[in-house]
């Protein structure tokens, strides 16, 4: 099945990183300009939903009506709250501060889980804060959303990156990058009291992944770079099993993050690097 | 602990530096160990050297050869420190978003945490005018940079500004376009007020108005260098000469923007202040160390009443 790919909105000052669905409106970062922005599909515009975001990347509903945003330019993850505010969390894992949150997805309790990876540009101040030795899936948890706790997840990862829970929320894909050679790993972890107690090799993915969404029937869709100049960007679509169902190019080189959406749930909207935002859908 | 001393580097670009620092003057460090050091100010009634450790949410003072002593802690990040007239500790409150005031029964009164109804940023650092207003730079540093944030880290305003905060009243904007407003510090007779701009590395200077507000603040001079260290800190001696913290140290100009040198300091600089009981030390506080030198010529007084 082929998909029909519109251009949404695209930004000149930057790249377009985490999305969310909220089920009436798309919001999405521009990573660089510090902007979260609101696209409403019944009116086809694009709004600012908050400024002065701090390199916020990855974003997540908290289930309790907030929005979880992972800001690059802090290495932290806050809450955004209806009322305009932006409150931390814990930042410290074992006494350290944390790397830099780069996907984000959250779990039936309401906790956020994290890629937490090492990142080019520093954060903001002083460089006194050195990054953990480990690049690893970190779990942000509260009983009361005013306490936080901060868990290491993944021992055995080196370089995490999109992750996404089935929609039973008894399983969290992750995907894995060997930026030396341009490929990757799909992984599936089965989860028991919300923790990984197994690993499973999916697939191996030629390119570089990032964001994962998974639709109601457990199949998995993986934002995969172009390897190299001029080629496209995909969408690689995988079963629960992690059998390739089908491959879908784009018209950007690095896509970062997608999510589904509009009142259907029927389609994908993909963030990219180059500071696109695409919607496809399904061809009649 | 006697520290050993270090021989003072300096880079003279004019002989008028040579009227400020002594022959052979050297650096002596006074303490060491904080995460990121700043605030320094100088309690001419206690005879106290007064600075923070921004990250380690701590206000320190220090008097001549007694150990270092916990002022505040918490400190909700303090970063400037000054005193008002009454010898009442003011600070900038960095990740509080205040301004406050440190009272004789150790609880804290906050001056200003609002404009037009909406949240500041994070005060940067503070100067008191003769007359009690309180001047303070307003960047949005301390909700971006890592670790150094409060309870909100959300920005409302669309602008860094500077402002004048007298207790009670309403504070006035007085400038709005600055990229990054940090140090500041009155002219002699206070009819200047110097503000220095972090990201463009350089000092403006505007003119105080009869109602305490600044005319438009033009450039006054740019700081050099490519060493650890941007516009930072900034005060003012007894013969109008700006000292400012940038590249590698403190930089130093005359009255009429040109520079007559820097004094080359380890590590990187933030702020300074000008202390001791004939204002004679220049107190530099660097990102982990506090060190001293002592100048030939005074810096202004903080004044405290009946102690100057």
């Amino acid at each position: 099945m082929s998909w029909h790919i519109r251009t949404i909105h695209r930004v000149d000052n930057g790249s377009l990183g985490g999305l969310l669905w909220n089920g009436t409106r798309l919001l999405f970062s521009a990573v660089e300009a510090s902007v979260i922005y609101a696209f409403d599909p019944t009116e086809d515009q694009v709004v600012v939903w908050r400024a002065y975001t701090n390199r916020s990347n990855a974003i997540a509903e908290d289930g309790r009506g907030a929005v979880f945003a992972g800001q690059e330019g802090a290495r932290r993850v806050v809450r955004l709250l209806p009322d305009g505010s932006a409150v931390q969390t814990e930042t410290r894992l074992e006494g350290q501060l944390h790397n830099f949150p780069r996907h984000i997805a959250v779990d039936r309790a309401g906790s956020a889980w994290f890629s937490d990876c090492y990142h080019p540009q520093p954060a903001s101040g002083p460089q006194i804060f050195p990054l953990l030795t480990h690049q690893s899936v970190l779990r942000l948890s509260s009983n009361d959303s005013k306490r936080w706790t901060l868990a290491r997840m993944t021992v055995d990862t080196s370089a995490p990156r999109g992750l996404a829970f089935s929609p039973t929320k008894d399983r969290l894909y992750l995907a894995e990058v060997d930026m030396a050679q341009s490929v990757s790993r799909l992984y599936a972890y089965t989860l028991a009291d919300d923790k990984p107690v197994q690993k499973i090799h999916l697939a191996d993915i030629n390119g570089v992944a990032e964001g994962i969404c998974v639709d109601d029937d457990n199949r998995a869709y993986v934002c995969v770079g172009g390897k190299a100049e001029g080629e496209c960007g995909t969408i690689q679509v995988f079963a629960c099993d992690g059998v390739s169902l089908s491959v879908h190019e784009l018209p950007v080189r690095t896509p970062f993050a997608c999510a589904l959406g509009d009142a259907d749930m029927k389609s994908l909207y993909i963030t990219s690097a180059e500071g696109v935002l695409l919607r496809a859908r399904a061809s009649a | 602990m006697n520290e050993p001393l270090i021989s003072l580097e300096i880079d003279m670009n004019a002989p008028g530096l040579s009227r400020i620092l002594k022959q052979g003057a050297t650096l002596e460090r006074m303490a060491t160990g904080m995460k990121f050091g700043e605030g320094p100010v100088w309690n001419s009634r206690e005879d106290a050297f007064y600075w923070v450790d921004i990250v380690g949410n701590t206000i320190w003072k220090k008097r001549g050869s007694e150990r270092a002593q916990v002022v505040v802690r918490p400190s909700g990040k303090a970063n400037g420190l000054t005193f008002d007239r009454q010898g009442r500790l003011l600070a900038a409150g960095w990740a509080g978003r205040n301004i406050w005031r440190l009272e004789p029964d150790g609880s804290r009164t906050v001056l200003c945490s609002e404009y037009k109804g909406r949240r500041i940023n994070s005060p940067n650092d503070l100067v008191v005018k003769s007359d009690g207003a309180i001047y303070f730079t307003d960047p949005s540093g301390a909700l971006n940079n890592v670790d150094m944030g409060g309870d909100d880290v959300q920005r409302y305003l669309d602008f860094h500004g500077v402002y004048r905060v007298v207790e009670g009243h309403e504070p006035e904007l007085l400038a709005d376009d600055f990229v990054y407003p940090n140090g500041l510090a009155f002219s002699v007779d206070e009819s200047l007020l110097y503000i220095n701009d972090t990201r463009q590395n350089l000092i403006r200077v505007g003119k105080v108005q009869p109602d305490g507000r600044i005319g438009k603040a033009t450039l006054f001079a740019r700081l050099q260098g490519t060493e650890p260290g941007r516009a930072d800190g900034l005060k003012v001696d007894t013969a109008g000469n700006v000292y400012c913290t940038g590249p590698g140290g403190v930089h130093v100009f005359s009255p009429d923007g040109s520079q007559l040198g820097r004094i080359k300091v380890p590590g990187h600089p933030t702020n300074i202040a000008f202390g001791d009981r004939d204002w004679r030390a220049l107190y530099i506080v660097t990102q982990t160390c506090v060190f001293r030198t002592r100048l030939a010529l005074a810096g202004l007084p903080v004044a405290l009443s009946g102690s100057v």
